[in-house]
């Protein structure tokens, strides 16, 4: 007879031996992980003590603070709304089976495959100095709106939420799709109205994904620059000031520098929503 | 009467995201075609004696480029089946410390923004840029976090452990079990995953930009050369363009099941 082995443990006789992760594991370890040590090297010009410097200068600089400060607060705010405005059709998605729900999923899921410069376009032609919701409202209403609202924040915000607005669908509607409906409808028969059965039974069961559609939104807003290149004139976000610094300028401890920040922030913000979304207990 | 209020808040928000998304979508793909005067939008009449239509002029001048993504994706997809398969099957059946280093490996470029990935890439290995190689490796480090995804939850559903089990016990040694059970169990993972990795790769920026040459620059690279040196037709036909190669496969990856393809969303 055979002895039990703990369940999920190893995988005993028949399973893979750690051979398989290994080609796996080497291709990260050369293009992922010397790359990233690549960037410390460099950033503290082979001084262990000059990173530090290094970092602090990022941040010491007014310039690259502010590019840095604004990125933070446009992902930010871009995660918070493509959440807020996702989160009811997500739900709609998921639970209600109505004509068309398969090609508006479609659309929203387009943005996926777009690179931010394509979205930096879109917003030009949306709402650029002759852009088509100017040139609309002035037919409409006989004087332009959004003229070249493009180039400044408020056109930068809503290229953003472009393509964040496919992450925040697809990962809440995930999440409601895994959510057990009968909690929802055994409150509903003890007569919890809506809004109360939103707060007390959806929000709390959700909040794991919540915390993960925000890090995931979030990372991808601070790191993408194609957006910030094609629009902004005078608000800049620290990447487009990396990729400035490194090819225009030479500067590869600075660029490295400014890729490590971007690249600390992203990972410390998924790794504390990995810890969130861990289940208690 | 309050359920319906809020099944209309929410009917009304899918609308207004349908229409954000729809909307400029709508306006480039009629620019291509259309005149644009007709949309008010181009202040150029010029077009080459020798091409029909804006998509004939866009191929002259980015034809190759987008020749160059398609391989590349292409590359990335075979690529990534040959790393992530394996690493998929070790991962859905293995639990120990090298396995769960791995799977945190795996997630964490997703947590890189691609310029830093790109910078590293450029100063850790300056001579394999002429060749592409890097470039390469650039999309594969983002695209194999969704493949091994697509591919893990396709082999969670099946019963593996027990089917392996069997088949072990019929005298069938590792790599046969991995043709004749893994791949077959995870190939609705396996497709999805590719055509997840076909979808990033394609419309990558963030890496590409820094990593291209000249004789390796990817379509979304020309892009960007479009939206800046060439006319709003000549752009919006290049668009179009971007988008009749990116489409298809985001509606084959609607009709493969929800758990295979929920990777995308989950993780993008």
């Amino acid at each position: 007879m055979r002895p039990l082995r703990a369940p999920g443990r190893s995988p005993g006789p028949a399973g893979p031996s750690a051979a398989w992760l290994a080609p796996a594991a080497l291709f990260l370890g050369v293009a992922f992980l010397v790359p990233l040590a690549t960037l410390v090297a460099t950033a503290a010009r082979g001084a262990p003590g000059a990173l530090w410097l290094a970092l602090a200068g990022v941040w010491a600089r007014p310039h690259t603070r502010h590019a840095l400060a604004n990125g933070l607060g446009l992902s930010a705010a871009v995660s918070l709304a493509a959440i807020a405005l996702c989160l009811l059709p997500a739900e709609l998605l998921a639970r209600r089976r109505f004509p068309g729900r398969g090609a508006a999923r479609l659309l929203l899921s387009i943005p996926l495959a777009f690179s931010g410069v394509i979205v930096g376009f879109l917003a030009i032609v949306m709402l650029g100095r002759v852009g088509v919701v100017p040139s609309l409202a002035r037919a409409v209403f006989g004087r332009p709106f959004g003229e070249g609202l493009a180039y400044a924040l408020p056109g930068l915000f809503l290229a953003y939420l472009f393509f964040e607005i496919p992450r925040a669908v697809l990962a809440l509607e995930a999440a409601f799709a895994r959510m057990d409906p009968e909690v929802d409808a055994a409150a509903r028969t003890l007569g919890a109205g809506p809004v109360r059965r939103f707060a007390r039974i959806t929000l709390p069961a959700l909040r794991p994904a919540l915390v993960g559609t925000f890090a995931t939104t979030f990372s991808v807003s601070l790191g993408s620059y194609g957006a910030a290149l094609i629009l902004s004139r005078r608000f800049s976000v620290l990447p487009v000031e990396a990729y400035q610094e490194f090819t225009a300028f030479g500067n590869d401890a600075g660029a490295c520098a400014m890729a490590l920040w971007l690249a600390a922030i992203s990972l410390v913000v998924s790794a504390v929503a990995a810890r969130e979304a861990r289940p208690r207990g | 009467m309050a359920d319906r209020f809020a099944s209309g808040v929410a009917v009304a928000l899918l609308a207004i995201l349908l229409a954000i998304v729809a909307a400029p979508l709508a306006v480039v793909i009629a620019g291509s075609v259309l005149d644009p005067g007709l949309l008010g939008l181009s202040s150029e009449t010029w077009r080459a004696a020798r091409h029909a239509t804006w998509f004939d002029y866009v191929l002259s001048l980015y034809g190759r480029h987008l020749v160059r993504s398609g391989c590349l994706a292409a590359a990335v997809v075979v690529l990534s089946f040959g790393l992530g398969a394996p690493a998929a099957y070790g991962l859905s059946r293995r639990e120990d410390a090298f396995a769960r280093s791995l799977g945190a490996l795996l997630d964490a470029p997703l947590a890189v923004p691609g310029l830093a990935v790109a910078i590293g890439l450029l100063l850790a290995y300056p001579r394999a840029r002429a060749s592409g190689a890097t470039l390469a490796a650039g999309h594969l480090v983002y695209a194999l976090p969704f493949f091994v995804r697509a591919a893990r939850n396709a082999l969670s559903s099946g019963g593996l452990p027990e089917l392996e089990e069997a088949a072990a016990a019929a005298g069938a040694g590792g790599l046969q079990r991995f043709r004749r059970i893994v791949l077959p169990l995870a190939r609705p993972g396996l497709f999805a995953g590719g055509l997840m990795a076909f979808t990033i790769s394609w419309g990558e920026f963030n890496v590409s930009f820094l990593l291209a040459t000249p004789s390796t620059q990817t379509f979304p690279s020309a892009l960007y050369l479009t939206y800046t040196s060439n006319s709003f037709p000549v752009a919006a036909a290049a668009t179009t363009l971007f988008l009749a190669a990116a489409v298809p496969p985001l509606m084959l990856l609607q009709r493969i099941a929800s758990p295979e393809a929920a990777a995308f969303g989950e993780a993008a």
